[in-house]
């Protein structure tokens, strides 16, 4: 085969493929897979959320279990939008943060970062005009300072003196929100208590020279977040690398193991190819899940391992295939011609048998794809995944743990599942089409 | 030839039993050898340091006194003797059904021997997978044949979709999906477990019972019945095309007979064992389904061996997952010689 030739006849493949519709449709879903495999982390708030997905500090800013921000458009309450202000302004030496309030329920925390070194004060600026002393005193070291406001003793005491103030001497729940009175109009310090939207100056009397400040919500970003705080759009992008890479490392190798294992159990006779034919057999029968639990369980597991591992245990149906396919070249003339003129066995295993078949291995391979991607979620969910990267089972691992579904914190469950369905959809849509045009069993027909 | 074909199948699924059993006993091996060590050391310490005399002796003395207690207290665990004697004695065991006694769980009896704690677990994941797959296989039957009549409908491809769909998805993600569904928005049905707490008596244990399998049989049954209709769909409609299926038309058969007489009837053999390989590729996902229902079967008591790390269950849960998986096949097999007819006779393939 030369250039040309192959040149041709991946024209004419094409050209079949081309009008096979939930054969593009696939190849179009694949191209989406694959560009947010490699791209999609860039366009998520959270890059390194795939290797970053157990470092509990790169995700300590978000709110816990946020529901995604578009809820907001189908519910009449308004729930409050995680909110990230990095833009400040400076007046007579207070530096002012402008933090826009539209919601009906108060953030849940106001965490500031701060650079600078010195002494500053913090106050708060309602729209009403009242203004609620937070912290008498911050000490700003060398380098970025935190800031929890929901966990300072003197702020919860600042806000509570406030309220009392407001509204006379009323009970303060200590497992109330303890900003909630200083986003109210009405019973400040009540469930009931009635929001005071508009714009609130979040105030810093002191020098700095950076900082940001952050506005804890409940709904937040594109997905929400889980339990642990983390972001689950960012994981769920960032999970799709791991599928990628056990799709496409452990399909080909136990394809391509089984191709070759197939083509030379049907090209030998007698007691070797009975045996080989056995060995066959008893892969194909392989009990993988329960398998794949000890392994893990024992030596740990990684996404390569596993891939490799599937791939050395799960080539039975391709052996089978392949010999099977393999039986029927053999008695073809150009494989007797070939003998006939001594060509030694390996060349005519590769130079004349292979071929025939290859077209089927990469049918085969799309077709895998799914079925090993589904058994490394399964893992995963069982909580024996690889603990160095985020995968989509895992993610449904965590939300089992938490109970998720018993909570009602459908976010979590529905789309890491939804990712899965999607790529081993894809892959059965390409894999599907493939085997139509190529597989040479059902050409024949 | 039947025979033969009988004997020959039992005897390699005994062999590949075997060669699992030897598996999982080099694995559980490993893990026991490095547990035990640790156990032995720090047994030691705790003996060393309580040992008043101990201390009073010269640097020499202590270190001999140390090596013979670790000598000894290795025979009393059996790690005196070479690894791969103590592997092919756990696998003797593992096949003579001893699996020893958990280290941590415990049967709801109370009893701690492994058996126990797997032969409770067992008849319910029976019952779920059992039920799931008979109304999974009859309802994709029917709706295959209906598809196979109608091919080319929007019906047809509607069974097609449905059928690629059902097998892209984790069956314990729709189980999730049910659960958020069912019991937590709409509240018609349990969220997990086998029976009420107090448990109800007389027919109304039965009902109970009935209720909390529900929803895990409903998934299993959702993921099942796409593929069965879709594969029967396929068989039918190359049966269908067939010579003898116009004739028996033409000679005014009823179109009922003609459909479950003379197409099943041809289409069976092949229908069962497809049917059987999606079955079984579906038993994995199924054990899983039993975690997202609390459902305490075997594929739960992986997950509590798991979070025990209870490694003598997870051993005996596996070996009797294989075994059924293994053997399961092997009959499905033999019904498929029984069935064909082309086997029956003798004929090679």
């Amino acid at each position: 085969m030369n250039v040309q030739d192959i040149k041709e006849s991946l024209r004419d493949f094409w050209r079949e493929y081309r009008r096979i519709k939930s054969g593009m449709a696939g190849l179009i879903l694949l191209l989406i897979f694959i560009f947010f495999t490699f791209l999609g982390p860039m366009f998520t708030a959270f890059p390194e959320a795939g290797p970053r997905w157990r470092d509990t500090t790169y995700w300590m800013d978000n709110p816990r279990a946020a529901s995604p921000s578009w809820v907001n458009m189908f519910s009449s309450q308004k729930l409050c939008k995680h909110t990230i202000l990095e833009e400040y302004q400076v007046e007579n030496g207070i530096t002012i943060f402008k933090y826009d309030y539209p919601y009906d329920e108060p953030p849940s925390d106001i965490i500031l970062y701060l650079e600078g070194v010195g002494k500053c004060n913090l106050t708060i600026e309602r729209p009403d005009g009242e203004i609620i002393p937070l912290m008498d005193e911050l000490t700003l070291y060398s380098g970025e300072n935190r800031f929890v406001l929901a966990a300072s003793q003197e702020v919860k005491k600042n806000v509570r003196d406030f309220a009392i103030k407001r509204e006379g001497a009323s009970a303060y729940s200590p497992f109330m929100n303890p900003l909630l009175p200083i986003f109210s109009k009405e019973n400040l310090l009540s469930e009931e208590a009635i929001p005071l939207k508009g714009e609130y100056l979040l105030k810093i009397g002191g020098e700095i020279k950076g900082g940001r400040a952050i506005f804890s919500g409940s709904v937040f970003g594109v997905l929400g977040t889980d339990a642990g705080k983390r972001d689950l759009f960012a994981g769920i992008i960032g999970g799709a690398k791991a599928a990628f890479i056990v799709g496409f490392l452990a399909a080909p190798i136990a394809v391509i193991i089984g191709i070759f294992f197939g083509l030379i159990n049907g090209y030998t006779k007698g007691v070797k190819s009975e045996g080989m034919l056995m060995v066959n057999d008893f892969a194909y029968n392989l009990p993988l899940l329960p398998i794949l639990i000890v392994i893990s369980y024992t030596y740990g597991i990684t996404i390569i391992k596993f891939a490799l591992i599937y791939a050395l245990l799960a080539w039975g149906t391709t052996a089978r295939v392949s010999r099977s396919i393999a039986l029927q070249i053999k008695e073809q003339q150009y494989v007797e011609a070939a003998k006939a003129q001594g060509a030694s066995s390996a060349r005519i295993l590769l130079k004349h048998m292979l071929p025939a078949v290859m077209p089927y291995a990469f049918a085969q391979i799309a077709l895998a794809i799914p079925g090993v991607i589904l058994l490394e979620a399964s893992i995963s969910f069982l909580g024996l995944g690889d603990p160095t990267i985020a995968t989509w089972g895992q993610i449904l691992n965590d939300a089992q743990r938490a109970n998720a579904t018993l909570g009602g914190l459908w976010w979590w469950v529905i789309p890491p599942g939804l990712a899965i369905f999607f790529v081993a959809f894809t892959f059965f849509l390409v894999g599907t089409s493939l085997d139509t045009i190529l597989n040479p069993k059902l050409r024949v027909r | 030839m039947i025979g033969r074909i009988i004997v020959s199948r039992i005897l390699r699924a005994f062999v590949l039993l075997v060669i699992v059993v030897l598996f999982l006993s080099y694995v559980f091996g490993t893990l026991a050898e490095e547990r035990l060590s640790s156990q032995v050391l720090e047994e030691i310490g705790v003996e060393l340091r309580s040992n008043p005399s101990y201390p009073l002796l010269s640097n020499e003395e202590k270190l001999e006194f140390k090596t013979n207690l670790i000598n000894l207290k290795r025979t009393q665990y059996g790690l005196d003797k070479p690894f791969f004697t103590r592997v092919m004695q756990n696998a003797l065991n593992v096949i003579t059904l001893h699996f020893g006694d958990a280290l941590v769980l415990k049967s709801r009896s109370g009893s701690k021997s492994v058996s126990a704690i797997i032969l409770e677990a067992l008849p319910r994941t029976v019952i779920l997978f059992t039920t799931g797959s008979l109304i999974g296989i009859l309802i994709g039957l029917f709706l295959g044949l209906k598809a196979a009549q109608k091919s080319g409908t929007i019906f047809d491809r509607f069974i097609s979709g449905f059928a690629i769909l059902s097998r892209s998805l984790p069956m314990w993600w729709l189980g999730m999906l049910f659960i958020v569904a069912f019991s937590y928005y709409l509240k018609i049905f349990p969220s997990g477990g086998y029976i009420s707490l107090p448990p109800p008596s007389g027919i109304r244990y039965f009902l109970d019972f009935l209720y909390h399998l529900a929803l895990p049989l409903l998934t299993v049954v959702m993921v099942l019945f796409g593929s069965i209709a879709y594969l029967s769909r396929n068989l039918v409609l190359g049966t269908l095309q067939e010579d003898y299926i116009t004739v028996a038309r033409a000679k005014g058969v009823p179109e009922k007979r003609v459909l479950y007489g003379h197409v099943l009837r041809s289409t069976a053999p092949p229908l069962i064992t497809l049917s059987a390989v999606s079955l079984f590729g579906s038993f994995g996902g199924a054990l899983i389904s039993e975690i997202v229902f609390n459902w305490p079967g075997m594929g739960r008591l992986y997950w509590t061996a798991l979070e025990a790390n209870d490694h003598s269950v997870l051993l005996g849960n596996t070996f009797v997952t294989a075994f059924i998986y293994i053997v399961g096949i092997a009959i499905l097999d033999i019904t498929y010689g029984l069935l064909d007819p082309r086997i029956r006779s003798g004929e090679r393939r």
